[in-house]
Protein backbone atom coordinates (compact mmCIF):
# COMPACT_ATOMS: atom_id res chain seq x y z
CA UNK A 1 0.00 0.00 0.00
CA UNK A 2 2.80 2.17 1.20
CA UNK A 3 4.70 1.91 -2.11
CA UNK A 4 1.68 2.61 -4.39
CA UNK A 5 0.79 5.46 -2.65
CA UNK A 6 2.50 8.72 -3.01
CA UNK A 7 3.25 9.72 0.86
CA UNK A 8 2.19 13.09 0.06
CA UNK A 9 -1.17 12.01 -1.12
CA UNK A 10 -1.42 10.02 2.14
CA UNK A 11 -0.71 12.96 4.21
CA UNK A 12 -3.32 15.47 2.55
CA UNK A 13 -6.13 12.74 2.88
CA UNK A 14 -5.58 12.35 6.63
CA UNK A 15 -5.28 16.03 6.97
CA UNK A 16 -8.64 16.11 5.23
CA UNK A 17 -10.00 13.98 7.27
CA UNK A 18 -8.49 14.83 11.00
CA UNK A 19 -8.06 18.42 10.63
CA UNK A 20 -10.86 20.56 8.23
CA UNK A 21 -13.94 18.64 9.58
CA UNK A 22 -12.92 19.95 13.46
CA UNK A 23 -13.55 23.60 12.03
CA UNK A 24 -16.24 23.55 9.40
CA UNK A 25 -18.30 20.12 9.65
CA UNK A 26 -19.57 20.44 6.67
CA UNK A 27 -16.33 20.73 4.64
CA UNK A 28 -16.33 16.54 5.27
CA UNK A 29 -16.54 13.37 7.64
CA UNK A 30 -14.41 13.33 10.19
CA UNK A 31 -12.41 10.65 11.50
CA UNK A 32 -12.79 9.08 14.54
CA UNK A 33 -9.93 8.22 16.90
CA UNK A 34 -10.25 4.70 16.52
CA UNK A 35 -10.78 4.92 12.54
CA UNK A 36 -7.13 6.88 12.41
CA UNK A 37 -5.99 4.40 15.07
CA UNK A 38 -6.69 1.33 12.64
CA UNK A 39 -5.03 3.51 9.60
CA UNK A 40 -1.93 3.68 11.90
CA UNK A 41 -1.47 -0.30 11.90
CA UNK A 42 -1.11 -0.50 8.27
CA UNK A 43 2.61 -0.03 7.90
CA UNK A 44 4.97 2.31 9.66
CA UNK A 45 4.93 5.04 7.18
CA UNK A 46 0.79 5.50 7.68
CA UNK A 47 1.31 5.08 11.68
CA UNK A 48 4.16 7.84 11.51
CA UNK A 49 1.56 10.16 10.24
CA UNK A 50 -1.50 8.93 11.59
CA UNK A 51 0.42 9.06 15.49
CA UNK A 52 0.17 13.02 15.62
CA UNK A 53 -3.48 13.04 14.53
CA UNK A 54 -4.42 10.30 17.07
CA UNK A 55 -3.19 12.12 20.30
CA UNK A 56 -3.13 15.97 18.92
CA UNK A 57 -6.12 16.08 20.83
CA UNK A 58 -6.65 14.49 24.17
CA UNK A 59 -9.90 14.80 26.18
CA UNK A 60 -9.46 13.95 29.76
CA UNK A 61 -12.53 13.08 32.01
CA UNK A 62 -11.07 12.70 35.69
CA UNK A 63 -7.70 12.93 37.39
CA UNK A 64 -7.50 9.21 36.84
CA UNK A 65 -7.84 9.48 32.70
CA UNK A 66 -5.17 12.60 33.45
CA UNK A 67 -2.61 10.14 35.54
CA UNK A 68 -3.03 7.77 33.01
CA UNK A 69 -1.96 10.11 30.30
CA UNK A 70 0.98 11.19 32.21
CA UNK A 71 1.87 7.49 32.90
CA UNK A 72 1.65 6.82 29.38
CA UNK A 73 3.91 10.02 28.56
CA UNK A 74 6.73 8.89 31.06
CA UNK A 75 6.47 5.04 29.49
CA UNK A 76 6.48 5.77 25.85
CA UNK A 77 9.75 4.89 24.28
CA UNK A 78 10.80 6.57 21.50
CA UNK A 79 11.35 4.61 18.54
CA UNK A 80 13.32 6.28 15.68
CA UNK A 81 11.33 8.47 12.87
CA UNK A 82 8.11 8.32 14.97
CA UNK A 83 7.13 11.52 16.83
CA UNK A 84 6.79 11.10 20.32
CA UNK A 85 3.91 12.01 22.51
CA UNK A 86 5.47 14.82 24.02
CA UNK A 87 5.33 16.16 20.60
CA UNK A 88 1.71 15.07 19.94
CA UNK A 89 0.24 16.35 22.00
CA UNK A 90 -1.26 19.75 20.85
CA UNK A 91 -4.85 20.09 22.89
CA UNK A 92 -5.99 19.22 25.93
CA UNK A 93 -9.88 18.95 26.80
CA UNK A 94 -11.11 18.80 30.25
CA UNK A 95 -14.54 17.82 30.54
CA UNK A 96 -15.91 17.21 34.58
CA UNK A 97 -19.48 15.94 34.63
CA UNK A 98 -21.01 14.68 38.07
CA UNK A 99 -20.14 15.76 41.69
CA UNK A 100 -17.57 17.98 42.24
CA UNK A 101 -14.62 16.89 43.68
CA UNK A 102 -11.34 17.59 44.92
CA UNK A 103 -9.87 20.20 42.42
CA UNK A 104 -6.75 19.27 40.37
CA UNK A 105 -7.19 21.56 37.52
CA UNK A 106 -4.26 23.80 38.82
CA UNK A 107 -1.45 21.27 38.61
CA UNK A 108 -2.16 20.34 34.75
CA UNK A 109 0.19 23.23 33.78
CA UNK A 110 2.87 22.04 36.38
CA UNK A 111 3.06 18.67 35.09
CA UNK A 112 2.92 19.40 31.66
CA UNK A 113 5.85 21.23 32.06
CA UNK A 114 7.50 18.92 33.73
CA UNK A 115 7.63 16.89 30.83
CA UNK A 116 8.80 19.87 28.72
CA UNK A 117 5.22 20.28 27.06
CA UNK A 118 4.86 23.17 25.86
CA UNK A 119 0.99 23.56 25.42
CA UNK A 120 -0.47 27.28 24.84
CA UNK A 121 -3.08 28.12 26.88
CA UNK A 122 -5.43 28.92 24.17
CA UNK A 123 -5.48 24.64 23.71
CA UNK A 124 -6.27 23.68 27.17
CA UNK A 125 -9.89 23.23 27.31
CA UNK A 126 -11.94 23.30 30.78
CA UNK A 127 -15.44 21.66 30.34
CA UNK A 128 -17.88 21.69 33.04
CA UNK A 129 -21.52 19.81 32.00
CA UNK A 130 -24.08 19.04 34.37
CA UNK A 131 -22.09 19.28 37.33
CA UNK A 132 -22.98 20.08 40.58
CA UNK A 133 -21.61 21.04 44.18
CA UNK A 134 -22.64 17.95 46.56
CA UNK A 135 -24.17 19.21 49.51
CA UNK A 136 -22.35 18.33 53.02
CA UNK A 137 -25.04 17.52 54.97
CA UNK A 138 -26.35 14.92 52.77
CA UNK A 139 -25.97 11.43 53.21
CA UNK A 140 -22.78 10.75 51.34
CA UNK A 141 -23.13 6.71 50.74
CA UNK A 142 -26.18 7.91 48.65
CA UNK A 143 -25.78 7.55 44.61
CA UNK A 144 -28.68 10.40 43.84
CA UNK A 145 -27.49 13.80 44.46
CA UNK A 146 -29.73 16.16 46.41
CA UNK A 147 -31.70 18.32 44.09
CA UNK A 148 -32.16 21.02 46.25
CA UNK A 149 -28.47 21.48 46.37
CA UNK A 150 -27.43 20.47 43.16
CA UNK A 151 -25.72 23.92 42.04
CA UNK A 152 -23.03 24.28 40.06
CA UNK A 153 -19.74 24.81 41.46
CA UNK A 154 -18.96 28.91 42.03
CA UNK A 155 -14.78 28.67 41.90
CA UNK A 156 -12.68 25.64 41.01
CA UNK A 157 -10.46 26.48 43.83
CA UNK A 158 -12.92 24.85 46.19
CA UNK A 159 -11.12 23.11 48.73
CA UNK A 160 -8.32 24.76 48.16
CA UNK A 161 -5.88 26.36 50.69
CA UNK A 162 -6.13 30.22 50.05
CA UNK A 163 -2.76 30.62 49.32
CA UNK A 164 -2.96 29.10 45.72
CA UNK A 165 -2.55 31.83 43.07
CA UNK A 166 -5.49 31.86 40.28
CA UNK A 167 -2.35 31.67 37.97
CA UNK A 168 -2.18 28.25 38.49
CA UNK A 169 -5.12 27.58 36.15
CA UNK A 170 -4.01 27.76 33.21
CA UNK A 171 -6.72 27.42 30.95
CA UNK A 172 -8.08 29.76 28.14
CA UNK A 173 -11.16 28.26 26.86
CA UNK A 174 -14.24 27.57 29.28
CA UNK A 175 -16.91 25.73 28.21
CA UNK A 176 -20.45 25.49 30.05
CA UNK A 177 -23.20 23.40 29.91
CA UNK A 178 -26.15 21.97 31.66
CA UNK A 179 -25.42 23.99 35.04
CA UNK A 180 -27.85 25.40 37.64
CA UNK A 181 -26.65 28.02 39.89
CA UNK A 182 -28.11 30.13 42.68
CA UNK A 183 -27.96 33.39 41.58
CA UNK A 184 -26.23 35.45 38.45
CA UNK A 185 -23.49 36.60 40.76
CA UNK A 186 -22.50 32.74 41.20
CA UNK A 187 -22.18 32.53 37.44
CA UNK A 188 -19.87 35.63 37.41
CA UNK A 189 -17.72 34.50 40.48
CA UNK A 190 -17.25 31.18 38.59
CA UNK A 191 -15.50 32.81 35.74
CA UNK A 192 -13.81 35.71 37.12
CA UNK A 193 -11.90 33.13 39.38
CA UNK A 194 -10.57 31.91 36.02
CA UNK A 195 -7.68 34.19 35.39
CA UNK A 196 -6.54 33.51 31.67
CA UNK A 197 -10.10 33.06 30.15
CA UNK A 198 -10.02 34.03 26.59
CA UNK A 199 -12.90 32.08 25.37
CA UNK A 200 -16.24 31.69 27.32
CA UNK A 201 -18.82 29.27 26.20
CA UNK A 202 -22.36 28.46 27.58
CA UNK A 203 -25.31 26.65 27.49
CA UNK A 204 -28.43 25.39 28.94
CA UNK A 205 -27.72 27.58 31.95
CA UNK A 206 -30.33 28.07 34.84
CA UNK A 207 -30.50 30.43 37.57
CA UNK A 208 -32.73 29.39 40.54
CA UNK A 209 -33.36 33.03 41.90
CA UNK A 210 -35.26 34.06 38.25
CA UNK A 211 -34.04 36.82 36.09
CA UNK A 212 -32.10 39.66 38.48
CA UNK A 213 -29.37 41.39 37.33
CA UNK A 214 -27.17 42.37 40.11
CA UNK A 215 -24.78 45.47 39.75
CA UNK A 216 -21.66 45.41 38.11
CA UNK A 217 -19.03 45.03 40.09
CA UNK A 218 -16.31 47.36 37.78
CA UNK A 219 -12.83 45.61 38.05
CA UNK A 220 -9.43 47.08 37.45
CA UNK A 221 -7.63 43.54 37.43
CA UNK A 222 -7.61 41.33 35.08
CA UNK A 223 -9.31 43.15 32.74
CA UNK A 224 -10.12 41.74 28.88
CA UNK A 225 -6.92 42.20 26.99
CA UNK A 226 -8.55 42.43 23.64
CA UNK A 227 -9.65 39.05 21.37
CA UNK A 228 -11.73 38.04 24.42
CA UNK A 229 -15.11 36.36 23.26
CA UNK A 230 -18.27 35.45 24.77
CA UNK A 231 -20.25 32.70 23.23
CA UNK A 232 -23.59 31.68 24.07
CA UNK A 233 -26.40 28.62 22.60
CA UNK A 234 -29.53 27.18 23.47
CA UNK A 235 -30.46 29.51 25.34
CA UNK A 236 -33.36 29.32 27.89
CA UNK A 237 -34.66 33.31 28.41
CA UNK A 238 -32.60 35.19 25.98
CA UNK A 239 -33.32 38.34 27.05
CA UNK A 240 -31.93 37.77 30.15
CA UNK A 241 -29.10 36.23 28.91
CA UNK A 242 -27.41 38.56 27.04
CA UNK A 243 -28.08 40.90 29.89
CA UNK A 244 -25.44 38.76 31.57
CA UNK A 245 -23.21 38.46 28.91
CA UNK A 246 -23.35 42.26 28.85
CA UNK A 247 -22.68 42.51 32.66
CA UNK A 248 -19.79 40.34 32.04
CA UNK A 249 -18.39 42.68 29.48
CA UNK A 250 -19.34 45.42 31.96
CA UNK A 251 -17.13 43.82 34.50
CA UNK A 252 -14.32 42.47 32.30
CA UNK A 253 -13.33 45.86 30.49
CA UNK A 254 -10.69 48.00 31.47
CA UNK A 255 -12.10 50.86 33.89
CA UNK A 256 -11.14 53.62 31.51
CA UNK A 257 -13.81 52.09 29.19
CA UNK A 258 -16.58 51.36 31.31
CA UNK A 259 -19.47 53.73 30.40
CA UNK A 260 -22.67 54.07 31.97
CA UNK A 261 -24.74 51.32 33.65
CA UNK A 262 -27.98 52.79 31.35
CA UNK A 263 -25.07 52.34 28.39
CA UNK A 264 -24.47 48.86 28.68
CA UNK A 265 -28.51 48.13 29.37
CA UNK A 266 -28.82 50.03 25.74
CA UNK A 267 -26.40 48.16 24.12
CA UNK A 268 -27.87 44.88 25.60
CA UNK A 269 -31.55 45.85 24.37
CA UNK A 270 -29.55 46.81 20.75
CA UNK A 271 -28.55 43.34 20.66
CA UNK A 272 -31.23 41.61 21.52
CA UNK A 273 -33.79 43.52 18.62
CA UNK A 274 -31.41 42.26 16.20
CA UNK A 275 -31.96 38.64 17.29
CA UNK A 276 -33.41 36.75 14.28
CA UNK A 277 -35.61 33.60 14.84
CA UNK A 278 -33.16 31.28 13.22
CA UNK A 279 -30.05 33.31 15.55
CA UNK A 280 -28.38 29.91 16.98
CA UNK A 281 -25.47 31.36 18.58
CA UNK A 282 -24.36 34.69 19.76
CA UNK A 283 -21.19 35.75 20.16
CA UNK A 284 -19.80 38.71 22.12
CA UNK A 285 -16.21 40.38 21.94
CA UNK A 286 -14.35 43.73 22.80
CA UNK A 287 -11.27 44.86 21.01
CA UNK A 288 -9.19 47.68 22.23
CA UNK A 289 -8.12 50.72 19.88
CA UNK A 290 -5.89 49.51 16.31
CA UNK A 291 -6.84 45.88 17.61
CA UNK A 292 -9.01 43.72 15.46
CA UNK A 293 -12.25 41.98 17.32
CA UNK A 294 -12.13 38.18 15.52
CA UNK A 295 -15.52 36.68 16.48
CA UNK A 296 -15.88 32.88 16.11
CA UNK A 297 -16.38 32.98 12.05
CA UNK A 298 -13.33 34.70 11.05
CA UNK A 299 -14.60 37.80 10.24
CA UNK A 300 -13.02 41.27 10.92
CA UNK A 301 -14.37 44.11 12.01
CA UNK A 302 -12.65 46.87 11.50
CA UNK A 303 -12.54 50.23 12.85
CA UNK B 1 -12.24 55.26 19.83
CA UNK B 2 -10.93 53.47 23.02
CA UNK B 3 -12.76 50.14 22.27
CA UNK B 4 -15.44 48.15 20.49
CA UNK B 5 -18.36 45.91 21.39
CA UNK B 6 -19.05 43.34 19.07
CA UNK B 7 -21.97 41.18 18.95
CA UNK B 8 -22.53 38.64 16.02
CA UNK B 9 -25.10 36.56 15.28
CA UNK B 10 -24.65 32.97 13.88
CA UNK B 11 -27.26 30.18 12.43
CA UNK B 12 -25.46 27.73 13.54
CA UNK B 13 -21.81 27.12 15.21
CA UNK B 14 -20.02 27.53 11.82
CA UNK B 15 -17.80 29.47 11.09
CA UNK B 16 -19.58 30.68 8.15
CA UNK B 17 -22.77 31.20 9.68
CA UNK B 18 -22.71 34.48 10.92
CA UNK B 19 -25.46 36.76 9.58
CA UNK B 20 -25.21 40.15 11.22
CA UNK B 21 -23.07 41.71 13.20
CA UNK B 22 -23.74 45.16 15.57
CA UNK B 23 -20.62 46.87 16.68
CA UNK B 24 -20.64 49.62 19.42
CA UNK B 25 -18.00 52.46 19.69
CA UNK B 26 -16.78 53.54 22.86
CA UNK B 27 -14.84 56.77 22.50
CA UNK B 28 -13.07 58.70 24.81
CA UNK B 29 -14.79 61.45 27.65
CA UNK B 30 -14.74 64.84 26.10
CA UNK B 31 -15.49 68.52 27.59
CA UNK B 32 -19.33 67.81 26.59
CA UNK B 33 -19.23 64.37 27.92
CA UNK B 34 -16.92 63.73 30.65
CA UNK B 35 -16.91 60.13 30.67
CA UNK B 36 -16.75 57.41 28.01
CA UNK B 37 -19.42 56.97 26.04
CA UNK B 38 -20.60 55.13 22.76
CA UNK B 39 -20.25 57.52 19.45
CA UNK B 40 -21.53 54.66 16.95
CA UNK B 41 -23.72 51.74 16.58
CA UNK B 42 -22.87 49.55 13.07
CA UNK B 43 -24.69 47.38 11.89
CA UNK B 44 -23.90 44.68 9.26
CA UNK B 45 -26.34 42.59 7.55
CA UNK B 46 -25.23 39.68 5.19
CA UNK B 47 -26.42 38.09 2.12
CA UNK B 48 -27.12 34.97 4.61
CA UNK B 49 -29.76 36.85 6.71
CA UNK B 50 -33.14 36.21 5.77
CA UNK B 51 -34.64 39.57 4.14
CA UNK B 52 -38.06 38.01 5.49
CA UNK B 53 -37.27 37.39 9.02
CA UNK B 54 -34.75 41.53 9.04
CA UNK B 55 -38.48 43.02 8.19
CA UNK B 56 -40.02 41.33 11.28
CA UNK B 57 -37.12 42.79 13.56
CA UNK B 58 -38.36 44.78 16.39
CA UNK B 59 -37.37 47.86 14.46
CA UNK B 60 -38.98 50.19 17.10
CA UNK B 61 -37.23 48.81 20.46
CA UNK B 62 -33.97 48.84 18.28
CA UNK B 63 -34.69 53.06 17.97
CA UNK B 64 -35.99 53.74 21.50
CA UNK B 65 -32.42 51.40 22.81
CA UNK B 66 -30.36 53.73 20.58
CA UNK B 67 -32.52 56.70 21.58
CA UNK B 68 -32.00 55.98 24.92
CA UNK B 69 -28.18 56.52 24.93
CA UNK B 70 -26.69 60.05 25.82
CA UNK B 71 -25.16 61.38 23.84
CA UNK B 72 -27.21 59.79 20.97
CA UNK B 73 -24.72 58.01 18.81
CA UNK B 74 -24.20 57.72 15.11
CA UNK B 75 -26.17 54.64 13.42
CA UNK B 76 -24.69 52.94 10.56
CA UNK B 77 -26.93 50.26 8.87
CA UNK B 78 -24.57 48.41 6.11
CA UNK B 79 -25.53 45.51 3.50
CA UNK B 80 -22.64 43.84 3.02
CA UNK B 81 -22.49 42.07 -0.52
CA UNK B 82 -19.73 39.03 -1.20
CA UNK B 83 -18.91 37.40 -4.77
CA UNK B 84 -21.24 34.26 -5.11
CA UNK B 85 -23.76 35.26 -2.49
CA UNK B 86 -27.45 36.81 -4.04
CA UNK B 87 -29.65 38.38 -1.39
CA UNK B 88 -27.85 41.49 -0.28
CA UNK B 89 -29.26 43.86 -3.12
CA UNK B 90 -32.59 42.36 -2.07
CA UNK B 91 -32.35 43.51 1.64
CA UNK B 92 -30.65 46.73 0.40
CA UNK B 93 -33.96 47.21 -2.27
CA UNK B 94 -36.17 46.90 1.07
CA UNK B 95 -34.59 49.28 2.92
CA UNK B 96 -34.40 51.31 0.10
CA UNK B 97 -38.58 51.74 0.46
CA UNK B 98 -38.61 50.99 4.16
CA UNK B 99 -36.89 53.78 5.38
CA UNK B 100 -37.69 56.46 3.16
CA UNK B 101 -41.07 55.73 3.77
CA UNK B 102 -41.09 55.59 7.52
CA UNK B 103 -42.02 52.44 7.77
CA UNK B 104 -38.70 51.48 9.81
CA UNK B 105 -36.54 53.79 11.86
CA UNK B 106 -38.15 56.53 11.08
CA UNK B 107 -36.96 58.09 14.31
CA UNK B 108 -33.85 57.92 13.78
CA UNK B 109 -33.79 59.66 10.32
CA UNK B 110 -35.91 62.30 11.27
CA UNK B 111 -32.56 63.02 13.58
CA UNK B 112 -30.48 62.72 11.10
CA UNK B 113 -28.11 59.76 13.13
CA UNK B 114 -28.75 56.91 10.25
CA UNK B 115 -26.47 56.16 7.44
CA UNK B 116 -28.11 53.31 5.33
CA UNK B 117 -25.13 52.00 3.06
CA UNK B 118 -24.39 48.75 0.21
CA UNK B 119 -20.81 47.90 0.76
CA UNK B 120 -19.07 46.18 -2.65
CA UNK B 121 -16.10 43.76 -1.98
CA UNK B 122 -12.96 44.30 -3.92
CA UNK B 123 -13.16 42.56 -6.74
CA UNK B 124 -8.97 41.35 -6.32
CA UNK B 125 -9.31 40.40 -2.46
CA UNK B 126 -13.09 39.38 -2.54
CA UNK B 127 -13.10 40.06 0.89
CA UNK B 128 -12.49 43.78 1.89
CA UNK B 129 -14.84 46.26 1.26
CA UNK B 130 -13.78 49.20 -0.95
CA UNK B 131 -17.22 50.51 -2.55
CA UNK B 132 -20.45 52.01 -0.66
CA UNK B 133 -23.28 52.78 -2.17
CA UNK B 134 -25.50 54.70 0.76
CA UNK B 135 -28.90 55.35 0.33
CA UNK B 136 -28.69 59.08 0.52
CA UNK B 137 -26.62 58.90 -2.90
CA UNK B 138 -29.32 56.70 -4.21
CA UNK B 139 -32.12 59.00 -3.38
CA UNK B 140 -30.31 62.42 -4.37
CA UNK B 141 -28.89 61.17 -7.91
CA UNK B 142 -31.57 62.08 -10.33
CA UNK B 143 -34.06 59.72 -11.84
CA UNK B 144 -35.49 61.15 -15.06
CA UNK B 145 -33.32 60.60 -17.98
CA UNK B 146 -33.85 61.96 -21.81
CA UNK B 147 -34.71 58.84 -23.90
CA UNK B 148 -35.54 59.45 -27.59
CA UNK B 149 -38.05 62.43 -26.45
CA UNK B 150 -39.51 60.49 -23.77
CA UNK B 151 -37.55 60.91 -20.18
CA UNK B 152 -38.26 57.72 -18.35
CA UNK B 153 -38.38 57.85 -14.66
CA UNK B 154 -36.22 55.51 -12.72
CA UNK B 155 -37.16 53.89 -9.30
CA UNK B 156 -34.52 54.08 -6.35
CA UNK B 157 -33.80 50.03 -6.89
CA UNK B 158 -33.18 50.77 -10.35
CA UNK B 159 -30.74 53.65 -9.57
CA UNK B 160 -28.83 51.56 -6.99
CA UNK B 161 -28.63 49.45 -9.65
CA UNK B 162 -27.29 51.37 -11.67
CA UNK B 163 -24.44 52.50 -9.01
CA UNK B 164 -23.66 48.81 -7.90
CA UNK B 165 -23.23 48.41 -12.27
CA UNK B 166 -20.80 51.77 -11.56
CA UNK B 167 -18.99 51.17 -9.26
CA UNK B 168 -18.25 48.05 -10.44
CA UNK B 169 -16.98 49.35 -13.54
CA UNK B 170 -19.70 48.51 -15.91
CA UNK B 171 -21.04 52.15 -16.32
CA UNK B 172 -22.01 51.91 -19.98
CA UNK B 173 -22.94 48.94 -20.58
CA UNK B 174 -25.08 48.78 -17.69
CA UNK B 175 -26.81 52.10 -18.09
CA UNK B 176 -28.24 51.29 -21.88
CA UNK B 177 -29.28 47.53 -20.76
CA UNK B 178 -31.21 49.75 -18.12
CA UNK B 179 -33.12 52.03 -20.78
CA UNK B 180 -33.69 49.36 -22.85
CA UNK B 181 -35.81 47.57 -20.22
CA UNK B 182 -37.57 50.63 -19.51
Amino acid sequence: MYHRLPPEIFDDVITAFTVWPTFNPALGVRMTKREIGQCSLVCRHWARRCRYWLFASVIVHSRADFDSLLRLIDAAVEIDGIPSLVECIQEIEIKHRGAWEVPWFHQILQHLQARDMDIEKENIVLEICDAYVPDSDSDSSSTQPDVKSHYAPRSLSTSLPRTVPRSLFSHEVLRLSDLRFRTVRDLLRLIHDQADLTFIFWKRISFDEGAVIPPPTVRSRRAWAGVETLTISEWSDIAFEMRVMFLLAAEKVKSDKVVSAKAWTAMSEVALALLLPSSRQIVLGMRGEGETFLPMDGHVLTP
Amino acid sequence: MIAALGVTYQIAELRESATHFVEFDIVEPTKRHPSPHIAAVRICVRASAEAGELQLLPWNALEDAVLSLSPIPAVELCVEHRPGTDGAEGIFKWLLDAVPTRSILERMSDRGILDVRFALTDRRTEWRFCEFVTMQEVLMYTQEYARDVSKPKLTAPQVFELMVHWKQGNRQLSFRKLLESL
